[in-house]
């Protein structure tokens, strides 16, 4: 016979679970969860309110951040092309979310979502598209704005706009963290939007106050209406009221911090502003070309005497180009030289400390610089004696495109200088090609200079280049003290004393081709007569006007004549000075060269000094010299051009190794990490739960999906008990883990930290036995398995 | 006050010791065992429905002699009358007053044996002492004490001659289970003890009536969290949506499921209740009370069926109800 061997309680006391009954017979059930039937209902397709508002804001956000390109690009498409790529990827995830999918799904789907959308938009393939997000970039930045947005650069707003969707929509779902930063968590990816646009936008954008404000405006609107929806406290209604004010407070301080340096409202200009194109210098390198003052002896004329053989490549006679819509006087600009480095006057970038924009930077057909002057529409057509790299324009070029001679190469690969007012296409031109353009000309004489002129202060290395002129350069500015004066007096002193000659002649063969420090110095400066032709004379007056502290470069160019055919006796040199507010203005080559010719009889006190008439040796041409530019010369730079520009200095095949290694290298890594960061924020989540039942249950999850993982078949669901679940996980433990939990979880004491801990402990102790009993590869495949993401 | 982790040791062990002793004469149906002692300590009645010849009776009578208490046998024929159970009064003219005898009502563990085999009227005649515990005759109510426990048994495949049990009867048992055939093991070692006539005549009491009513004290202080309780009800609303049912789990439903699920935790050892608990005992605490619609037969839904689709739809609770 049993008797009980513990009494029972006494009657009559009340006990835990029936006060317990009584409490929370009303809200009974919230713990539980229906599930419908499979054949009665599906997953939630339809959004909620709640979710088309949010999607709403986003899309609101985007449109204003993407308003920013405007000023990058033409036209509206890559607006569109951005907000329905943020549209596409809100969708991505409202359908993993009614498929109840994990978050990496959406992740996931959008990979082939943004291939086959770049191969749309960009009317390419997936190759392409590919090539156009690694390297796009650069080259939109290396483009002056604003860039023709069509073809293969629309793939740039559509990630942009992808990943900003994707990751605003991703943020809605967070369910860790403080509420408020939950709230504004779905802003970051629009910000982020926006200061990625700011980056990638001009320096003089349009209405960026406005834009800046109404994005402000609705971010604060987003998180306002997200607080709002948050459920209300059920006790203490001040300090939720209060935590919410000062979290919505909070907020719109952060908005307008964001806002306000984003938007340059602080700032009156751009100066402090930061764009990446400012950043950003173009891979491209003019000095590899030859200088086209170098060779400019092509352009003279020859003697037509018995027995002398004229050179077929001399110019004099050869039509050039032909201008038309440009008017007579106009001074055509082939090359602008601004750096001296002892041999030859060449084209070069960043020589001016002044302005960012003296580089050569791939440009669209319009260009964004404001002139002040007249505007023209041109037309020109190059001749039978234009081949090379330079592109001929006249004034400040606002807009450029090219008509026959494959204008689509040229039109992707030719670049403007700003500063200098050149143009150059690396895939170089030649008779017949045309082009017309749209460009501002200076008013009558207002771009030649006057003795009044301010001369900038700025100093560059042609300075000490130019040193082994220092006795001339204070011996012929005597009288004068200003730089400008000085200049003017140099100029005054050359055209007196100086005589004209193009070496061509039998007895003026002694006067050398060649801007050198020899032909300068020796021959030029410091012989008794001065005789030299448009390359001598502006190359030393430039130097002349650097040494006397005014900036100056070499122009080679021509002034336009009336029938706007340019030939070979047409062109010229000038020299251009720079002035204290940063413009250049033009030493017409008249005011320092004469065309008085030297006596026929070399100069006495030469024939003194060396007694007998020895042919002076041949100088040593300086490479570029060499240069008369023919078709398989500038063939071969263009490979090699076309190597170093597009492999951005390196090699080709060590670029396609980057790429071919590289690429699939950082994408695996990029895999991998997002997997292992998943699971350690998913770790971490229920680690970290609230309360501490919920830390309990997140330790019991977290063991049947390490053994999930494992490849071990433990069903999971929602009809799936703990108890169900354990004897399929594959180790002694589970069970009374699983019995453990149950225990902590519906026992009559609410667990505390301290409990939830040791509980995690004992977790985490189950799943280090259980990765040992694993291979080394077995465990990496199981940290890679995405097994436990699934739901079923 | 909740039962302790001493207290609801000793339930486990005394209700082992019970299931032991009843599996003297029930071979391999622990199972069933367990739910029938639940049952008796929940204080509740239940109905066994299974082909003749598995052990209905035997489980019944080894229940019955297990407790240290009176039992008694009814056989339900057609012809058996209301007072056949419940007791008449005489008149004795000795004494000149009328004298209550009592039926075999009035003892501790009552076989009702065949008892769709009566007449409605005296299948109603068990309504008021199933649910209250006592027996009003002409007017004197009487009780039949404490514990009380009525074990019907049906035969589910004759139905000539029989009478269905009115649903309002049907909700009066706690649990409704069937025995089912035994395995072979059991078979075998049932047929080489085969001498034994009376298996159940090996069963004797081990516990005191006193005992199990201290038992089912305990069992009622068992911890049961609201997230629980809410799975519970959920549930019960659930069973009222289902296709082909036409009633659903009653508000006594509820309650006897909530008591039986203390109960069997107890017996597992355990101060408060489990999910596992509600599922385990789902298919015994529902299976009599829910009513299909005349499609369903039609359609081969069973009640069995709809249960199981019951505890697929409802998800049970991972986390205990928030305070």
């Amino acid at each position: 016979m049993t008797g009980p061997a513990v009494p029972p309680p006494p009657p009559g006391t009340p006990s835990r679970s029936r006060r317990s009954r009584r409490r929370t017979s009303a809200r009974a059930g919230r713990a539980t969860t229906t599930r419908r039937p499979v054949a009665t209902a599906g997953p939630g397709w339809r959004p909620t309110p709640a979710a088309l508002v949010d999607a709403g804001f986003v899309l609101v956000l985007a449109l204003l951040a993407l308003l920013g390109l405007r000023t990058t690009f033409t036209g509206a498409t890559p607006l569109l092309v951005g907000l329905g790529a943020v549209a596409v990827a809100l969708l991505l995830v409202g359908l993993v979310r009614a498929l109840r999918w994990p978050g990496i799904a959406a992740v996931t789907l959008a990979l082939p979502t943004w291939l086959l959308g770049g191969c749309l938009v960009a009317v390419a393939g997936p190759g392409a598209v590919a090539e156009q997000v690694v390297g796009g970039w650069k080259e939109l930045l290396t483009t002056l704005p604003p860039v023709d947005g069509s073809g293969a650069v629309l793939v740039l707003p559509w990630t942009l706009g992808l990943a900003t969707g994707l990751l605003a929509g991703l943020a809605r779902d967070l369910r860790s963290g403080p509420p408020w930063l939950r709230s504004g968590a779905v802003l970051v990816a629009p910000v982020a939007l926006l200061a990625v646009v700011v980056l990638l936008g001009v320096s003089r954008p349009q209405s960026l106050w406005l834009q800046g404000c109404a994005f402000a405006v609705v971010a604060v609107g987003s998180v306002a209406v997200r607080e709002a929806r948050r459920d209300r406290p059920v006790e203490g209604h001040d300090a939720g009221r209060l935590r919410r004010a000062v979290g919505a407070t909070a907020l719109v301080g952060v908005a307008g911090a964001l806002a306000v340096p984003l938007t340059g409202v602080a700032s009156a200009d751009d100066a402090g502003r930061v764009f990446l194109r400012e950043e950003v210098l173009p891979p491209f390198d003019v000095g590899q070309y030859p200088s086209p003052l170098a060779s400019f002896r092509r352009y003279v004329e020859e003697p037509d005497e018995p027995g002398v053989q004229t050179s077929p490549q001399n110019l004099w006679d050869t039509t050039l180009l032909t201008v038309q819509g440009a008017p007579a006087g106009t001074r055509l600009r082939i090359a602008a030289l601004d750096s001296y480095d002892g041999i030859v006057w060449g084209a070069a970038e960043d020589t001016d400390p002044t302005t960012t924009d003296d580089a050569f930077q791939r440009v669209s057909t319009t260009i964004d610089n404001p002139a002040p002057g007249r505007r023209v529409e041109a037309r020109v057509t190059l001749g039978e004696g234009y081949r090379g790299v330079w592109l001929p324009t006249v004034g400040a070029l606002q807009g450029l495109d090219f008509d026959t001679g494959d204008p689509e190469v040229k039109r992707q690969s030719w670049r403007y200088n700003l500063a200098s007012a050149t143009a150059v296409v690396p895939t170089g031109v030649g008779p017949g090609d045309t082009y017309h353009f749209t460009a501002v000309l200076p008013t009558d004489g207002a771009d030649v200079v006057r003795e009044t002129d301010v001369p900038s202060g700025s100093v560059n290395d042609n300075v000490f280049a130019a040193s082994f002129l220092d006795t001339q350069a204070v011996q012929w500015s005597a009288g004068a003290s200003a730089p400008m004066e000085r200049v003017l007096a140099i100029a005054e002193h050359l055209k007196v004393e100086g005589k004209y000659s193009d070496g061509v002649l039998e007895a003026e063969r002694i006067y050398h081709p060649g801007h050198h420090q020899k032909r300068l110095g020796e021959e030029f400066a410091a012989a008794p007569i001065p005789v030299g032709n448009d390359e001598q004379y502006a190359a030393i007056m430039a130097l002349l006007a650097t040494k006397v502290g005014v900036p100056a470069r070499v122009v080679m160019g021509a002034v336009l004549p009336a029938d706007g055919v340019v030939r070979g006796k047409d062109v010229s040199a000038w020299v251009e000075l720079q002035l204290a507010d940063g413009s250049w203005r033009t030493l017409p080559t008249e005011a320092f060269m004469d065309d008085d010719r030297p006596a026929e009889q070399p100069p006495v006190a030469e024939q003194e000094m060396s007694g007998t008439v020895v042919p002076p040796p041949a100088p040593i041409p300086p490479p570029s010299t060499l240069a008369d530019q023919n078709d398989a010369e500038l063939e071969a730079r263009k490979v090699a051009r076309d190597d170093s520009d597009d492999g951005g200095g390196l090699p080709g095949w060590v670029r396609w190794v980057v790429l071919g290694v590289g690429g699939p290298l950082l994408l695996a890594a990029l895999v991998v990490g997002t997997i292992l960061g998943l699971k350690a924020w998913r770790r971490r989540r229920r680690r970290q739960a609230e309360r501490a039942s919920a830390r309990v249950v997140g330790g019991w999850r977290e063991l049947v999906d390490h053994a999930r993982d494992q490849g071990q078949p433990v069903p999971v669901g929602a009809g799936l008990t703990r108890r169900q679940q354990a004897p399929h996980v594959a180790t002694p433990a589970a069970v009374d883990l699983a019995r453990h939990a149950d225990g902590l979880v519906f026992g009559p004491a609410e667990p505390d930290d301290e409990v939830a801990d040791r509980f995690w402990a004992l977790v985490d102790a189950e799943r280090r036995t259980m990765s040992r009993s694993l291979t080394r590869p077995a465990r990496v495949r199981a940290a890679l398995n995405l097994r436990s993401f699934r739901r079923r | 006050m909740t039962i302790s982790h001493d207290q609801a040791a000793w339930f486990a062990q005394t209700f082992e010791q019970l299931t032991a002793n009843i599996e003297k004469a029930v071979l391999g149906k622990r199972h069933v065992v367990r739910l029938a002692l639940t049952c008796l300590l929940s204080e509740g009645h239940m109905l066994l429905e299974d082909f003749p010849g598995t052990g209905k009776t035997m489980l019944a009578r080894a229940l019955a002699n297990t407790v240290q208490g009176s039992h008694a046998r009814i056989q339900f024929t057609p012809d058996l009358l209301p007072s056949d159970v419940t007791g008449v009064t005489v008149y004795d003219q000795h004494q000149g007053s009328f004298e209550f005898h009592p039926g075999p009502i009035f003892h501790t563990i009552v076989l009702a044996d065949e008892i769709n085999r009566a007449s409605p009227k005296t299948q109603s005649a068990l309504l008021e002492v199933m649910e209250e515990g006592r027996v009003t005759v002409d007017g004197r109510p009487h009780e039949v004490g404490r514990p009380f426990m009525v074990i019907a048994t049906q035969n589910p495949i004759e139905q000539a001659g029989t009478y269905r049990l009115p649903e309002a009867q049907l909700d009066r048992f706690l649990m409704k289970s069937s025995v089912g055939y035994p395995d072979k093991a059991a078979t075998v070692e049932l047929l080489v003890n085969a001498k034994v006539r009376d298996r159940a005549s090996l069963v004797t009491p081990v516990i005191t009536a006193q005992t199990i009513a201290q038992m089912s004290g305990l069992a009622d202080e068992v911890y049961v969290d609201p997230a629980v309780i809410g799975y519970v009800a959920e549930l019960a609303e659930e069973s009222r949506r289902q296709p082909h049912v036409k009633l659903g789990l009653s508000a006594r439903g509820c309650l006897a499921f909530i008591r039986v699920a203390k109960t069997w935790a107890a017996a597992e050892g355990r101060d408060h209740v489990v999910p596992d608990d509600v599922r385990v005992l789902a298919e015994p605490v529902l299976c009599h009370r829910l009513l299909l619609d005349a499609e369903a037969q039609f359609t081969g839904v069973t009640v069995d069926a709809v249960i199981a689709r019951l505890l697929d739809v409802v998800a049970p609770p991972t986390d205990r109800q928030p305070v």
